[in-house]
């Protein structure tokens, strides 16, 4: 992260602070994800025949 | 005047749409130094727009209720030949070169446009405190938020400057602005409303949709936006129901107010007045039902992952050029950026398992009632609320109880039920089963008529 945070051009004091939240937000995300049955199905699923009319 | 008193004045002969057009840009003029509420004023236009509509009247030719009604729309909307300056930087001297599907149908249902309304920097926060083009006051204490992102649609509103502004809800931002300025706000099921030209965010979570002084009004003004609209793919075929109320009986539609999270940490005088309102509306007929509510709080979580991704894949071409956003804009922007692919697809997963518990709640009740905000308008610039002893950060606490019906894309919306101790106002939210707009909207009113 710290890697891809340099080529972003983020400054470190911004990182540590979008880290802090980061963690947090995925302390409470990791367990949902964990939980999702495998053959769960996204929401946003691809239609081959959908487009503009 | 409200919209309709507007169209019924204007039927009437009583009023002009140019003296009406008039009215609203001496009110601009009056107030908008002191609100900030529009970033952009459409006066010659609209004059111009309003004598032709005069001449088509009394030609015979009425367009509907919309005919010479003026209103505003949230920068973030496409308007042709108009700057729209998404309240950003980047975009601050933007012309477009198309309209937004939502200008294109006010314009042929005969509304008068009087200006662009200010707005949190990018639609990506709750104050409508913007770093590039100054903060927006609400009407209500000027030295409070109106809420955001749609703060000068909301503020323009609840002032009288216009009886209708359209804004956009991508976690909250019509409905947010509404409970904070006493307005009411609708979001209509996702895909009801086309968001073509609407300046995009989150796109699996954005709508666009109005706010006015009534209930009436917002059923007048869906009807005219609604409908489908081959340029956004996600806009339904499903025919446009006539959504204004009558004032068929409410009774016995069931009503699923949440046992658990929506009353938990919600200042005691916002929890009051949504009770005394359902009170209300059970006298006018409606059954009252506890329901217990999927895990919200797992919603938001969601919800949040899911608008963190698509915000700063929309942003990414931008941020190279930091210089360009506010600093909280730019926080989110960059946490977006961090978090990995794999969240954003299991966030995506774990949307479509909620929309079936949503699916099956919906078999107990017909609608849902909340309080639409768990406090009232905080003031300018502060960043953390106490709500029960517990300390908040005001963006999550102002998107705690709205945020997750964007990631179902349920109709829903926040209509006035009172006001604090201090007089600010406090919004009731009800939310409905997918494209139940027209049952959401006559209950609504049937609330609004309960309270006046």
């Amino acid at each position: 992260m710290i890697a891809s945070a340099l080529d972003l051009g983020v400054p470190d004091a911004e990182l540590e602070r979008t880290a802090h939240v980061l963690d947090a937000l995925e302390q409470s995300f990791r367990p949902l994800a964990a939980g999702l049955p495998f053959a769960a199905e996204s929401a946003l699923t691809f239609v081959a025949e959908a487009g503009r009319e | 005047m409200n919209l309709a008193d507007s169209a019924a004045a204007l039927r009437a002969r009583r009023v002009s749409c140019r003296e009406l057009a008039q009215d609203a840009l001496r009110k601009i003029a009056e107030l908008n130094g002191r609100l900030n509420a529009f970033l952009t004023v459409t006066e010659e236009r609209a004059l111009r727009q309003a004598e032709a509509l005069d001449r088509e009247l009394a030609a015979g030719r009425d367009r509907g209720r919309l005919h010479g009604i003026p209103y505003a729309l949230k920068d973030n909307l496409w308007t042709k030949g108009i700057r729209t300056t998404n309240g950003s930087k980047i975009w601050q001297d933007h012309v477009p070169g198309e309209s937004s599907a939502a200008f294109e149908r006010m314009e042929s249902a005969g509304a008068v446009l009087v200006g662009k309304t200010n707005l949190h920097e990018i639609a990506y926060g709750v104050t409508s405190s913007n770093p590039h083009f100054g903060v927006v006051r609400n009407p209500h204490d000027v030295d409070r938020i109106p809420g955001g992102s749609s703060g000068g649609s909301g503020a323009a509103v609840a002032a009288g400057i216009v009886p209708l502004a359209m804004g956009s809800d991508t976690g909250g931002s019509i409905r947010i602005p509404a409970s904070y300025c006493g307005t009411v706000g609708l979001k209509a099921t996702y895909g009801r409303v086309s968001r073509y030209g609407a300046m995009p965010l989150g796109l699996s979570l954005e709508h666009v949709g109005p706010l006015t002084a009534t209930v009436r009004d917002a059923a007048i003004a869906l009807e005219a936006l609604a409908g489908y609209d081959a340029r956004d793919n996600a806009t339904s075929h499903r025919p446009v129901e006539r959504y204004e109320p009558d004032d068929a009986a409410v009774k016995g539609i069931r009503i699923g107010v949440p046992e658990n999270f929506y009353f938990e940490y919600t200042q005691d005088e916002v929890r009051h007045s949504v009770e005394g309102a359902l009170g209300a509306a059970e006298t006018a007929g409606v059954r009252l039902t506890p329901v217990r509510v999927p895990d919200i709080e797992a919603l938001n979580t969601i919800s949040r992952v899911v608008l963190l991704a698509e915000a700063s894949a929309l942003y990414e071409p931008y941020l190279d050029r930091r210089e360009l956003f506010g600093p909280d804009v730019l926080a989110l922007l960059d946490q977006g950026r961090f978090l990995p692919a794999t969240d954003y697809v299991n966030a995506q997963r774990a949307r479509r398992l909620a929309q079936d518990e949503f699916r099956a709640l919906f078999c107990e009740v017909d609608l849902l009632a909340t309080p639409t905000l768990p406090i009232t308008a905080p003031r300018i610039g502060e960043k953390k609320v106490t709500i029960q002893g517990r300390e908040e950060d005001v963006r999550l606490a102002t998107t705690r109880f709205v945020r997750a019906i964007n990631l179902i894309g349920l109709p829903a919306i926040s209509l006035p039920c009172g006001k604090d101790s201090t007089g600010l106002p406090i919004g009731l939210q009800l939310i409905a089963r997918p494209f139940e707009e027209t049952l959401l909207l006559r209950v609504a009113h049937a609330v609004e008529m309960a309270l006046s």
